[in-house]
């Protein structure tokens, strides 16, 4: 192609302000306003693409979202965005892209010796030669292992970069009683007329270039919100819609304070389609050459950039449409030379154009060859059979250095067969049109089938859309599907439109077919001996064109990702914790010392707690306030034990079961009043517990009068543990005695620690006397600043996650990595607290068969025999070695160095634990380390199982 | 019960704010210079929410403040921010067989969003047509996942009731919402 | 998909927990120890009904009510929203 700039046209160009801009590395020019395609175009590049199979060079031949052949590798701040359509790459200074799937270069590429096999790239070929059993050493999979290094170098797209995203990215909820997609005329119209009524309207427009700041002024002063360069890609249930707004892409300097993309939600009473239509290709041999472009593209050049795609322009068309933009270039200053049409009975509006155009008018014919080196110098031209889709007879050489090809319209009906209304065939359109709209949406102008051509231009195109004749025709340009592809697939049986669909790729690259889906099932219905309709058309899926995944994600990753941090946070931080993501939740793993390894410092922490004192951070317990007369009754059948005669001032330790039978989490409660409990839940279940409660009292008890609250984040709680923790205690609190009389086990009282009004209740997780003191979370830095202080004479020791997990596995409590939604409370010895004199939440699923079983996996403690490391995860076998474990047993679901076993710990889910305590079995973890190692069943309750330290 | 109400009643001198640290105060403008939007924390509020029993509906709602953020975000449930404690402390005391009364004031934090841009902002994060919103009304919703309540001040002022623990957290992506059209903290 | 909550108005499906068919959900057993089998049926069967459907909806993102939503499982289609309890 030889394509240039005029000197005057170009609505969308400043040429005041010339814009510099690099592809691989080479400078070029062009204006403020420019596309990537336009300014190459203006700068006579032709070869704009290698293609997918064949590295066959291409050039452009759309100017918008349909561009099949110009993708480009945009460059910007060491990141890479691939398979960019040229068409739709703004130009700004210093804009840096990359060619794609050429090597070394797009004008010189070797890999297109592939042109030369082309048949052994046909439909299919991947599936023929690599699947299947192996016969010889280059057959099947094996030889698909052998090759696939080089295909995958040969074939393929962009590559995606491998660095971080840096942009920013951000979501907008947005709510209109109309959305209109679409800013060409039928949606200014619709969006001025639906505003006038006095309706909030949004309308989007994908390009930059199609509305006018003039027209943006007018629909905003009418109270339209105008959104540019925003793409409505999905559509919802309920007209929820989604688009994507790119606000950053076009600009030189985006600054720091613009989200790259935005991502639209936006909730549309109704949706009215104005999304136009997009011009068809017609489909011949050598249709891909650079030079050949869809006359609709040239007609956008022309008005919007000023620039022309060739010197000595000819025309193939079916349909009236393209006559208008032969008579708009020549006006321009451009030559046609000729216009080739199919039909033989041509309008006589038509034909008057051709004349205006200076054209030579050639009736009856089609296009069966195209000449050139690289870009077009020529065609041949010969006679068309309608009946046959055939030309035969002498050709006629024709040349031109670009061809403007016409296969008439289709309507965009993406969003609406989305929407799952199926498309109808329009016979007289020859097009697929969205059915009858219902009353939340509507389709308007041309994609409703109203096009609008010049006064007396018919809307008819000839019903054919490719020539049969040998020669490679491409059908998808993007994906290199030629005619004959689409022919084996009909030979070869895939002839619905799904297979066809997968056997040939038609229409699975990146712009989703569409120029290429309605010629693809013409061509399998000309197979057929069907027409198209009975051929069907496939369901357009979101999106409607690509977007960015960091748009989706929008806020949801990296920094802006939600955090839960408790009061002690920065107290936590100045002590060097190394801070664990619990859920949401930010918890110190351990407050490693200088020099101290993870282990060393949970085990110095553990050991604190077992010889002196060591206080935690517990507020991220789940906490639910429940109130109401009903309150003890209520707790009475969601715990499997009883909770009816609970004293207030006193906490239990409760169990919950699924409807199901099996555990579902554990807690204390503590009753604070006749009529009033505070619950805690496990850290991770706490909403699970919440929503639990909520159900059985909206659903099934609605009768009972409780109300539930979330208090999780209203409390700040310190656990205070070690045989020193009473000491610690005594010496801070006032307004109470803490002594064993005034605070028994599970006893609650209220005091003072420095002017800090705190709740204390004795409880324990970690086996030793232990309290949790519980505060206003607004306190919590102060309260822990002052029972560290307070500690110090006892050398009070923070403790973290880890040294928690190691107490805990000693004393064999369980928590989420047992309660793991396969264990009952036998499984977990807990049955001693499923009363029987009440029924629960549970208790009547919970003695099933299947739940008594003795060989079900049952809680046991594992001791490392010859002190190896455990690993959690790790299954437990039978087998002597690594090489014959013999079946799995059961797994480890916690593990830890035991400062007062000496060794490695665990505990386990184990078949018929009972059977084995006392036994040798092996821990092995054939995946991750390997590791095969002798461990020692025990009893879970591994320290302290009479518990006398807690109650002491 | 009122002596729990006492318990988490704040000793000014010992509370610290969950913003304590991520606060800073200052103008942080858009490109172009403006700052649309004036993000603050509204601290030392007295925040509980009151449930009433079916029978009790209209009992609670005598007791309800007249002043303050005062709204039913659940069916006969309302969430209460005053700046006094009196309304509330009558209110635990008063509210009796008629329903229930749980503090909330360290388990909440309230950001006040003011400025021509709030609503804009609060787009980004909340799924509510705020355009649609009438004043002095409020909506329980969810950023996130995450329970947020929204009470429309006038036109142009939103104060956000969000849980305690999210609030450092919540109150970073708040002022990345607001880059675009510049914000003010105070 | 947008639930027209009794409470909130029309709210983002994503401000909702589904719990569930609605009508199995109210024929929960009367309390007891022993497993029968109109428990186990209650847990365990269910009908995958293509068509209207009464769902048990919970808007856990807003007001934390339940409501039941009859939905056509087929199109979609929202028929109506009523709130559980009183």
């Amino acid at each position: 192609m030889s394509g240039y700039r005029l000197t005057a046209a170009g609505a969308q160009i400043d040429r005041s302000e010339t814009v510099g801009f690099t592809v691989d590395g080479r400078q070029y020019f062009g204006f403020k306003g420019d596309t990537l395609a336009s300014a190459l175009m203006a700068n006579g590049v032709s070869i704009v693409g290698r293609s997918f199979k064949y590295h066959r060079p291409r050039g452009l031949f759309a100017a918008g979202v349909e561009e099949p052949n110009a993708l480009f590798t945009v460059l910007r701040d060491g990141s890479r965005e691939p398979n960019v359509r040229a068409t739709e790459i703004e130009i700004y200074e210093g804009l840096s892209v990359a060619s794609q799937n050429r090597w070394p270069s797009l004008d010189f590429d070797l890999m297109a010796v592939n042109q030369l096999g082309g048949k052994a790239l046909a439909a299919g070929f991947y599936y023929k030669t690599f699947m299947g059993p192996v016969f010889g050493p280059l057959k099947g999979t094996r030889f698909w292992m052998f090759c696939e290094h080089f295909i995958r170098r040969a074939a393929g797209l962009g590559r995606a970069g491998t660095t971080p995203d840096k942009s920013r990215y951000e979501r907008v909820n947005a709510f209109c009683d109309e959305l209109v997609v679409g800013g060409g005329k039928a949606g200014i119209d619709r969006a001025l007329e639906t505003a006038a009524g006095g309706k909030r309207v949004i309308l989007c427009e994908q390009t930059a270039h199609a509305l006018t700041d003039k027209q943006v002024e007018e629909l905003s002063n009418k109270g339209v919100t105008v959104l540019k360069r925003t793409t409505v890609w999905g559509w919802y249930d309920d007209n929820v819609m989604a688009a994507v707004e790119r606000v950053t892409d076009q600009m030189a300097k985006p600054g720091d304070n613009l989200a790259r993309h935005r991502y639209w939600i936006i909730r549309a009473g109704h949706v009215a389609l104005c999304t136009g239509a997009l011009e068809r290709p017609l489909i011949f041999p050598g249709n891909d050459r650079p030079g050949i472009m869809l006359a609709s593209a040239a007609e956008t050049h022309l008005q919007q950039f000023g620039t022309v795609p060739g010197k000595r322009i000819a025309v193939f068309t079916n349909n009236d449409s393209s006559y208008v933009t032969a008579v708009a270039l020549q006006a321009a200053g451009a030559k046609i030379t000729a216009i080739i049409d199919v039909r033989s009975k041509i309008g006589s509006n038509a034909t008057a154009l051709a004349t205006k155009a200076n054209a030579k008018h050639l009736a009856g014919q089609a296009v069966i060859r195209t000449h050139g080196k690289g870009a077009l110098t020529g065609i041949d031209v010969a006679p068309f059979n309608a009946e046959t889709n055939t030309a035969s007879g002498a050709s006629e050489r024709i040349e031109c250095d670009a061809l403007l090809v016409s296969g008439g319209w289709s309507p965009v009906i993406h969003l609406a067969s989305q929407k799952g209304a199926k498309p109808q065939w329009d016979s007289k359109l020859q097009a697929f049109c969205a059915p009858t709209p219902a009353s939340d949406w509507s389709v308007h102008g041309a994609a409703a089938g109203a096009f609008e051509f010049a006064d007396g231009l018919s809307d008819q195109p000839a019903p054919m859309l490719h020539i049969n004749h040998p020669g490679k025709a491409f059908v998808d340009m993007q994906h290199d599907v030629t005619v004959d592809d689409v022919r084996l697939a009909h030979r070869e049986g895939f002839i619905s439109v799904e297979h066809l669909k997968r056997y040939t790729t038609l229409g699975m690259a990146t712009d989703q077919g569409k120029t290429s889906n309605v010629p693809g099932l013409a061509i399998m219905a000309d197979a057929l001996g069907k027409d198209i309709p009975e051929v069907g058309t496939t369901r357009f899926r979101a999106p409607y064109t690509a977007v960015s995944i960091g748009a989706i994600a929008a806020e949801r990753f990296g920094d802006l990702l939600p955090k839960r941090l408790t009061p002690m946070h920065e107290r936590h931080l100045s002590l060097g914790a190394r801070m664990y993501e619990a859920g949401l939740w930010m918890r110190p793993e351990s407050y490693n010392q200088p020099g101290e390894t993870v282990e060393q410092a949970y085990v110095r922490e553990a050991r604190a707690v077992r010889t002196q004192v060591g206080m935690v951070d517990v507020s991220t317990l789940g906490k639910i306030d429940i109130q109401g007369p009903d309150s003890a009754q209520f707790l009475n059948r969601l715990y499997t034990n009883g909770f009816a005669k609970l004293p207030v001032g006193k906490a239990r330790y409760g169990l919950m079961l699924r409807e199901d039978g099996f555990a579902m989490d554990d807690g204390t409660t503590w009753r604070l009043g006749e009529d009033h409990f505070l619950m805690t839940t496990t850290t991770a279940n706490a909403a699970l517990v919440m929503q639990h409660m909520e159900k059985m009292l909206a659903v099934h008890w609605p009768n009972m009068k409780v109300h539930l609250t979330s208090v999780t984040d209203q409390w700040a709680g310190v656990a205070v543990a070690g045989p020193n923790s009473r000491d610690v205690l005594t010496a801070c609190v006032s307004e109470t005695a803490v002594d064993n009389t005034a605070l028994p086990f599970m006893g609650i009282v209220y005091g003072q620690i420095e002017g800090i009004p705190v709740m204390i209740c004795r409880l324990s997780f970690s086996g030793e006397l232990a309290y949790e003191v519980y505060c206003g979370a607004n306190h919590g830095e102060a309260l822990w600043d002052a029972l560290l202080k307070a500690g110090q004479p006892w050398h009070i020791t923070p403790y973290g996650l880890e040294a928690l997990g190691t107490l805990r596995i000693e004393k064999g409590h369980v928590t989420g990595a047992e309660i793991d939604g396969r264990t009952t409370a036998r499984d977990l010895h807990l049955d001693w607290m499923l009363s029987s004199k009440k029924p629960f939440v549970g208790s009547a699923m919970m003695d099933r068969e299947g739940l008594a079983d003795e060989n079900r996996w049952t809680l046991v403690g594992v001791k490392s025999i010859d002190g190896q490391k455990l690993k959690g995860g790790s299954h437990l076998v039978a087998g002597e070695t690594a090489e014959e474990p013999g079946r799995s047993l059961g797994h480890l679901t916690a593990i830890c160095y035991s400062p007062e076993m000496k060794t490695y710990i665990a505990l386990a889910l184990l078949e018929n634990g009972k059977n084995h305590i006392g036994k040798r079995l092996f821990t092995t973890d054939p995946v991750r380390t390997g590791a095969h190692i002798p461990v020692e069943i025990t009893s879970h309750h591994m320290v302290d199982p009479k518990g006398t330290r807690m109650h002491g | 019960m009122a002596d729990f109400f006492d318990l988490s009643s704040t000793v000014a001198e010992k509370a610290k704010s969950p913003l304590a640290n991520f606060l800073v105060p200052g103008k942080y403008p858009a490109f172009d210079g403006a700052t649309n939007v004036k993000l603050s924390e509204l601290a030392g509020q007295t925040i509980c929410e009151v449930a009433a029993w079916p029978d009790g509906v209209e009992a609670v709602r005598a007791l309800l403040p007249s002043e303050g953020t005062v709204f039913e975000f659940a069916p006969a449930r309302w969430v209460i921010v005053c700046a006094d404690v009196k309304p509330t402390k009558k209110l635990a005391l008063g509210v009796g067989d008629h329903g229930s009364f749980v503090d909330l004031s360290h388990g909440r934090c309230v950001l006040r969003v003011k400025g021509k841009k709030s609503a804009w902002v609060l787009s980004k994060l909340f799924a509510i047509d705020f355009a649609a919103m009438d004043i002095k009304t409020g909506v329980a919703t969810t950023h996130h996942g995450i329970t947020a309540q929204i009470w429309r001040d006038d036109s142009s002022t939103f104060d956000l009731v969000i849980f305690r623990s999210f609030a450092a957290s919540f109150w970073h992506t708040l002022t990345k919402a607001c880059a675009d059209v510049g914000y003010e903290a105070v | 998909m947008r639930i027209n909550c009794p409470h909130c108005g029309q709210r983002d499906l994503a401000e909702f927990t589904y719990h569930g068919d609605a009508d199995q959900a109210a024929k929960r057993p009367e309390a007891a120890h022993e497993n029968s089998a109109e428990w186990n049926s209650w847990v365990y069967d269910r009908t995958n009904t293509a068509g209207q459907h009464r769902e048990l909806w919970q808007h856990t993102g807003g007001c934390r009510s339940f409501m039941i939503v009859t939905r056509d499982t087929v199109t979609h289609a929202i028929i109506s929203v009523e709130k559980v309890g009183p």
